[in-house]
């Protein structure tokens, strides 16, 4: 799981849940505003009804006179077509509604009027064809079957009310206005026929008929004023007008009414008050035909002002809705470019950097302070790792410039070694004397050098010489020694001294070089004698043909210690089958593994314990004693050994 | 390389912590000398009883030493025994060092 991918996850969630919420809301509020303008299209369905039903009431009303004096002249033929067209309008408004029991009212609506419409056709035909009998034959079922369809739109219109439901008090109210319309019409329309007919029997009317007048007149009084109590419940904005109808039932009509009963019981006036009577009638049914539309243009602007927010609520969710989403891709866009982007980037970075791959990425700028932290921080990573690499890159060039160097070194040591190697001689014989050796330098360069060779009149000098230490510095001094050294022999005369010669030689030693040990050793064949001067060298041992061992001088400063030093010369005999052992330190001063050096004690116990061998067999036991005690190649120190033998 | 020092009056007293004095402390040996005298001690005594090996490379460092300490100083070598005693022998390094069997010894006859 990585950054990346729990963002994108929390993101998916979070945008879903927002869809789901926004979808839930969007479709409340679409589910409202539909519902809104299904209220618009019921409430003109139900004041069709409500023109249909009043229009029947009217139409009985006035069928019921066909034939009376009530109406004298031409019987009108356009009965109920006005209420067959606003059932049509109904049914069709109905099937429009999406509610399914809805759609089937506006078809049992349809269902009704279709056959009311031929019969109104019908009743048009026999109205227009004159015929008196006909004429009231057919009213009189027409009445029947107004009645019928009548009291079926009233079922109707209350079960499109038990089915719609009352959305709210308002509409509550209008229904209530509209229903009680209804009754007060219906008080109205069925007073003036009773009225009517009983007025039919002449001028004189019957007291009791006058009664039965008069209680109508009240009834309808009280259906009035029960309408004028649920008028004033209401919100006057809807309703404002409707209180006119009381006001000129309670002002206009039922005085008239009151007058006409006055009339009929004094006898006189009787038309004229018939008159006043029938047009406050005429103008009531006006009202109420005002009312209704009244009413009707008051809950259709009060349904639409209904709809109108509900667009208003679905508008703004809607406008609402694009603007989160817009945020949500915004939001979106800005944390892809600004945190996952950048996050990639320097995942990118640190895999390019552990695999060392640190050529500069593009250079982006960052938005926010802490990713433009984090690449500053992998830019010094960066930085430093290539400051590291280009010094790891000189630390190689530079060691192997070393290499190069100490290869370098390393051969001008071998030549310098090659030189001071052709400055010792091999072993052989000169005059009647054999040399025998054994050199093991401890470095190329050794600070040990000997050298023998041929004198005048039959003598043979022989010189080691031991510089402290090893290396460049003490085999130069070594080689410049030995010139020194052997300059020193050559110039000696064959009565001249050794010691003499040595002390000339300490005397001119440069006092800035180091100082160095030095046995010189003049053999003469002659005589069968050997003289020797010993320089801080380590004792000669002299092995004289009977396998006696000596230990020769006394010691003897170094040379270039001290620039007067006197020299002491040894004599001793050197005779056929003698052999004179000259060594340097090196030879008992190795130490074994317990750090125990060999010693000279040791050494001269060797020689002595080995004087029966060949000076060839004893050089290759020096060689195995020198490994067993510390390993020829651990030396320390030079070793040098000269082995000078007379035959 | 391990050593003590002393002061008895104008005398230094220098006790070598080594066992062998040789190639590879040498220089070190060296420059303790050299700087003590350069540091205007001119009366040293170099006690040696705990040293039981010297080879030419620490002989080297105390003829340096004596070199620059010049006519006018003293650098006694005390308490030498073995196979150091015998390379001073072996060197005549009577002729340039005063040597003396022990500590006390070398400081009883400096301190005269």
């Amino acid at each position: 799981m990585n950054i990346r991918r729990t963002l994108a996850i929390l993101l998916s969630i979070f945008g879903m849940t927002l869809l789901l919420t926004l979808f839930y809301l969007g479709s409340a509020t679409y589910r409202h505003y539909q519902y809104s303008t299904e209220q618009i299209i019921i409430d003109q369905a139900r004041n069709d009804l409500l023109t249909a039903i009043i229009g029947l009431q009217n139409d009985h009303a006035q069928i019921a006179l066909i034939g009376s004096s009530a109406t004298s002249g031409r019987v009108r033929d356009d009965f109920l077509y006005q209420s067959t067209d606003a059932m049509r309008r109904a049914s069709e408004a109905l099937s429009d509604v999406g509610n399914a029991k809805v759609q089937e009212f506006g078809a049992a609506i349809g269902r009704e009027a279709a056959p009311l419409s031929l019969y109104a056709d019908e009743l048009a035909t026999v109205i227009a064809s004159g015929n008196t009998d006909a004429i009231l034959a057919q009213s009189l079922a027409a009445m029947d079957r107004i009645d019928l369809v009548k009291q079926r739109l009233l079922t109707i219109r209350q079960a499109i009310l038990l089915e719609v439901g009352i959305t709210d008090t308002t509409i509550g109210g209008v229904h209530m206005i509209r229903s009680n319309i209804v009754t007060v019409n219906d008080a109205l329309q069925l007073g003036r026929m009773l009225t009517l007919r009983e007025l039919e029997g002449g001028v004189f009317v019957q007291p009791q008929t006058i009664r039965q007048i008069e209680n109508r007149s009240r009834a309808l009084q009280v259906i009035d004023r029960v309408y004028l109590d649920l008028v004033s419940l209401f919100d006057e904005s809807i309703v404002g007008t409707v209180s006119g109808l009381s006001d000129f039932l309670q002002l206009t009509y039922l005085p008239a009414e009151a007058g006409l009963v006055q009339a009929l019981d004094a006898r006189q006036d009787v038309e004229a008050a018939k008159t006043v009577w029938l047009a406050a009638g005429d103008e009531a049914g006006r009202l109420i035909s005002g009312i209704q539309t009244s009413v009707f243009d008051g809950s259709q602007a009060y349904l639409a002002q209904q709809r109108a927010s509900a667009l208003l609520a679905l508008q703004i969710l809607i406008g609402l809705s694009v603007v989160i989403l817009l945020m949500f891709v915004l939001s979106l866009y800005i944390i892809g470019k600004h945190i996952v982007f950048p996050l990639e980037q320097m995942r990118l970075d640190m895999l390019d950097l552990i695999d060392g791959k640190l050529e500069q990425r593009g250079r982006e700028r960052f938005w926010l302070e802490d990713i433009r932290t984090i690449f500053d921080a992998l830019r010094v990573f960066r930085v430093t790792a290539v400051r590291r690499e280009r010094l790891t890159r000189e630390q190689l060039l530079l060691h192997a410039q070393i290499a190069e160097a100490h290869l370098s070194l390393q051969s001008d040591m071998n030549a310098a070694a090659k030189v001071q190697l052709a400055q010792m001689p091999p072993p052989g014989d000169v005059d009647q004397i054999r040399f025998s050796t054994f050199f093991a330098p401890a470095n190329v360069l050794a600070g040990d050098t000997f050298d023998y060779f041929a004198l005048s009149e039959g003598r043979v000098g022989l010189l080691q010489v031991d510089v402290a230490g090893h290396g460049a510095a003490a085999g130069l001094v070594s080689v410049a020694a030995h010139l020194g050294s052997r300059r020193a022999l050559r110039s000696l005369k064959a009565e001249g001294r050794l010691s003499d010669a040595i002390k000339k030689l300490n005397a001119y030693w440069n006092p800035e070089m180091t100082y160095f040990t030095l046995v010189a050793v003049q053999f003469d064949t002659n005589d069968g004698r050997g003289r020797m001067v010993q320089a801080g060298h380590p004792h000669p041992v002299l092995m004289r043909r009977d396998g006696t061992i000596a230990r020769l001088g006394n010691g003897g400063l170094p040379i270039g210690v001290m620039p007067d030093a006197e020299f002491e010369e040894i004599d001793f005999p050197f005779e056929v089958g003698d052999k004179l052992f000259v060594f340097s330190d090196g030879i008992y001063e190795n130490s074994n593994e317990n750090r125990e050096i060999y010693t000279e004690e040791r050494f001269i116990q060797f020689l002595a314990e080995n004087a029966a061998c060949s000076t060839e067999e004893l050089l290759h036991k020096v060689r195995g004693t020198l490994d067993a005690w510390s390993g020829v190649a651990n030396l320390s120190d030079d070793v040098s050994l000269v082995v000078a033998e007379r035959f | 390389m391990k050593f003590s020092q002393e002061r008895r009056g104008t005398v230094l007293l220098l006790e070598i912590g080594e066992a062998r004095l040789e190639a590879v402390n040498a220089p070190e040996l060296r420059e303790l000398l050299i700087g003590r005298i350069e540091n205007g001690d001119h009366q040293i005594v170099l006690d040696l009883k705990l040293v039981n090996f010297m080879d030419s490379s620490a002989l080297g460092a105390l003829i340096g030493a004596i070199k620059k300490m010049g006519p006018l100083g003293t650098l006694a070598l005390a308490g030498a025994t073995g196979p150091v005693l015998q390379l001073l022998k072996l060197t005549r390094m009577d002729k340039v060092f005063p040597l003396y069997t022990s500590a006390a010894a070398a400081l009883t006859k400096l301190e005269e």
